[in-house]
């Protein structure tokens, strides 16, 4: 098994799906949080419960993974809350800011709308979204403390968030993926998951969520970076999806969500 | 509902407007349409709101008659939203079709959610 060139310290994480409301909030979208949840906490990564702030249509209590996890009400202001919290820490509480050391990951589910400029994550209730200009506002608040960013974005249109990202996460330091530059697709035949999430999800574990093995690490290295996981997920996902993968190219090969290569 | 629906012909009608409209090559893209109708009628003049309660061109959709059925035409039903769809009114009373291209579903409340009609529409219908 290769050998990290450096280990992360600290990990955070922010999973958001909306749903807009309940007819529209499809089971897939808390399936889709629940596996990425699960493949984070799992034995592979190993990552702290208390480190993944999950926002989720109306809030309540889920159980993730064999985890009690308590989400937030996917508003505007919980999701930029969420990612300020991630990024900064909270000094009252002895939580601290990310480091270059650190790694961030901002994971989506669900609708996006494309009908507006800019491009706009849907959240819980009409009238609630995040826009990538909000998106980029709220990232830009760790631009300069150098760490690590991790983008997955799973909704509609999901590529569209991108430029954002990038541009207000620390330069040569993310990476972002989207299921797609249109509409994202259901994981046939059942719409248990996100087609793309679901097959990237499966390859950062090493496996699905019911188990079985995902031949993800193409290199056999012994671990699954980001282009990898990619790569499989393009690779699996039969829809309609068109898989897209940006920042910067080297970093996306050494990315794991353990360490650096 | 469904027998007005078959009734009035409405399907074929709706059918007939998209593919003028669109200019869609019909077998191949609006064969995979999933149709789905509004449980409760709409009523006379009644606002047509989208998912995200939006009216705009929707409008053109209000009926004059009494009553109508509200109707989702979705090509792409396994897809998250947005994507291009197709909202109609049927015009029971003045046995009208109206169609509009939209990037959203209808707006759907309880008692008021749309059900699935044609979960694959047919060639023989789209055509």
């Amino acid at each position: 098994m290769a050998v990290l060139s450096e280990t992360f310290s600290v990990r955070r994480v922010v999973l958001v799906s909306g749903g807009v409301g309940v007819f529209q909030n499809y089971s897939r979208y808390l399936n889709d949080l629940t596996a990425f949840y699960g493949c984070l906490v799992g034995s592979r990564y190993g990552f702290d419960p208390s480190s993944i702030q999950v926002v989720y249509a109306n809030g309540g209590n889920y159980e993730m993974a064999g985890h009690s996890v308590t989400t937030v009400m996917a508003t505007q202001k919980n999701v930029e809350d969420a990612i300020k919290y991630a990024i900064l820490g909270d000094p009252a509480k002895n939580v601290p800011k990310l480091t270059d050391r650190d790694l961030f990951i901002f994971m989506t589910s669900n609708h996006g709308d494309s009908t507006t400029s800019p491009h706009r994550l849907l959240l819980w209730t009409p009238k609630e979204f995040l826009d990538t200009d909000d998106l980029g506002a709220a990232l830009a608040v760790g631009k300069s403390q150098n760490h690590y960013s991790l983008g997955v974005f799973g909704h509609c249109w999901g590529g569209d968030c991108f430029q954002k990202f990038l541009a207000n996460t620390p330069k040569n330091r993310s990476i972002v993926v989207a299921a797609s530059k249109g509409a994202s697709y259901a994981l046939d035949p059942d719409n248990a998951y996100d087609a793309f999430a679901y097959h990237f999800t499966a390859a950062l574990a090493g496996a699905t969520p019911s188990g079985y093995h995902a031949d993800s690490d193409a290199n056999r290295d012994g671990h699954v970076d980001v282009k990898e996981a990619f790569e499989f997920a393009k690779k699996m996902d039969t829809t309609k999806d068109t898989p897209v993968i940006d920042g910067d190219s080297v970093l996306a090969a050494k990315l794991t969500l353990e360490g650096i290569l | 509902m469904e027998k007005l629906l078959k009734k009035g012909n409405a399907i074929e009608r709706i059918c007939s407007q998209i593919k003028e409209g669109s200019g869609l090559e019909i077998d191949a893209e609006v064969r995979s349409i999933r149709v789905s109708y509004r449980l409760e009628f709409i009523l006379q003049n009644e606002p047509i709101r989208d998912m995200l309660l939006r009216t705009d061109g929707l409008d053109q959709l209000r009926i004059e008659g009494k009553k109508g059925i509200l109707l989702l035409f979705d090509p792409d039903a396994n897809a998250n939203w947005s994507h291009p769809c197709w909202i109609a009114t049927y015009d029971i009373d003045g046995d009208k079709i109206k169609v509009a291209r939209h990037g959203f579903p209808p707006q759907e409340e309880r008692g008021q959610q749309l059900v699935i009609f044609i979960p694959h529409l047919p060639c023989s219908i789209a055509a």
